[in-house]
């Protein structure tokens, strides 16, 4: 809990002020990779910066905390099946995952284990501010 | 499976993991205090616009099939150990704005004489920034978790709130289907759906899946999945 904050703060304040151009491409919407030297402005960097910082306000303890959940079917699995299948939104989560995860361990290549949940976290906020326009279901 | 033990190695796990599965939406409340009574109702009339309620059939329709059928996407609602405030702040707040609680009760909390719950709430990890209640009272009693168990899911979230894996077998026993005793005692029925304290996975410790099974449950909740296991 106590750590949570602090972690979401800073990895608000890298994606705002500490991350190159190129790094910031790596986080926008849209996956933009172009060289920090000739990137323009990625589409929709203010916007994550002000969520980033929304949640690095939490009071964890005390409000309700936005997360994901994989919906994961054992018994289906275990019997050698397929559960449910993915959905497109199940990419979507994975590869912002990914390209978040790979830009905090740039700048935090200590990054404990229990960072992951944070990153986790800022994702579902963003989500959540959005509207849910990530997904069906 | 195993935990990793690194941050990449978690973000590949969970990478994993949603690439494989369909998602769901859930957000964690805690101790829901007084003083933020108005930010809880804000929050929730703002997720209603966007989401609709989850209860345990919709999720195991959803979980096996892939189907989903409202049209705005599902959002759980988890409340976290047991607090009063849980019942009586939050919940007329959710049932307001349409959703079903999920109620995690730490059953060894809830069965805390009054006049020890504050110093079992400080042993326990149960966090409470905000001391509320002058006549001492700070988790549910059991006649509130029976209103809540008719429109709501009420689900185990052990007996103590400690670490699973710091026990032996025979304490882990009590943790898991001592509290599922509870359940069946005081609701009449037991509850499917479990998770412990850090939500460990199923999958990770036989001993403790083993328990888990014979106590019955289906669903399991852990870190940012949500298992199906019978």
């Amino acid at each position: 809990m106590i750590n949570r904050r602090t972690t979401l703060i800073a990895i608000a304040a890298a994606c705002g002020t500490g991350l190159s151009h190129a790094a910031l491409g790596r986080f926008a919407d849209t996956g933009s990779t172009v060289p920090a030297a000739d990137a323009p402005k990625p589409a929709g960097e203010a916007e994550l910066r002000d969520n980033l910082a929304r949640v690095g306000s939490h009071e964890y303890s005390e409000e309700g905390v936005p997360v994901f959940l994989a919906c994961v079917d054992l018994v289906a699995e275990q019997a050698g099946k397929t559960g449910a299948s993915p959905t497109p939104f199940s990419a979507q989560i994975a590869s912002d995952l990914r390209r978040y995860g790979e830009a905090w361990q740039r700048l935090h290549p200590d990054a404990p284990e229990t960072d992951a949940a944070k990153v986790i976290e800022m994702l579902a906020e963003r989500d959540f501010v959005r509207g849910a326009k990530g997904g069906a279901s | 499976m195993t935990t990793q033990s690194t941050f990449k190695g978690r973000i590949d796990e969970l990478e994993k993991a949603f690439i494989a599965h369909p998602p769901i939406r859930a957000v964690n409340f805690h101790s829901t205090s007084r003083a933020r009574q108005n930010d809880y109702n804000r929050q929730l009339e703002r997720y209603s616009r966007n989401f609709s309620s989850v209860n345990e059939a919709e999720l195991r329709e959803y979980l096996t099939t892939g189907l989903w059928r409202k049209s705005k996407p599902g959002l759980i609602v988890s409340v976290f150990e047991g607090y009063r405030n849980s019942y009586e702040i939050l919940n007329p707040l959710i049932e307001k704005h349409g959703f079903v609680g999920w109620y995690w009760v730490i059953t060894g909390f809830i069965n805390t004489p009054v006049a020890k719950q504050l110093s079992y709430a400080d042993h326990h990890d149960i966090d409470m920034l905000t001391h509320e209640y002058p006549d001492g009272r700070y988790a549910l009693t059991w006649d509130e978790i029976r209103q809540l168990d008719k429109n709501h899911v009420v689900a185990c979230h052990t007996r103590s709130h400690m670490l699973l894996s710091k026990f032996e077998p025979s304490k882990r026993r009590e943790e898991i289907v001592g509290s599922q005793d509870q359940f069946v005692k005081h609701l009449g029925h037991p509850v499917k759906s479990f998770v412990s304290l850090t939500g460990p996975p199923y999958g990770e410790d036989e001993t403790t899946d083993a328990l888990v099974r014979e106590a019955g449950f289906e669903f399991v909740l852990s870190n940012f999945r949500i298992q199906r296991i019978g």
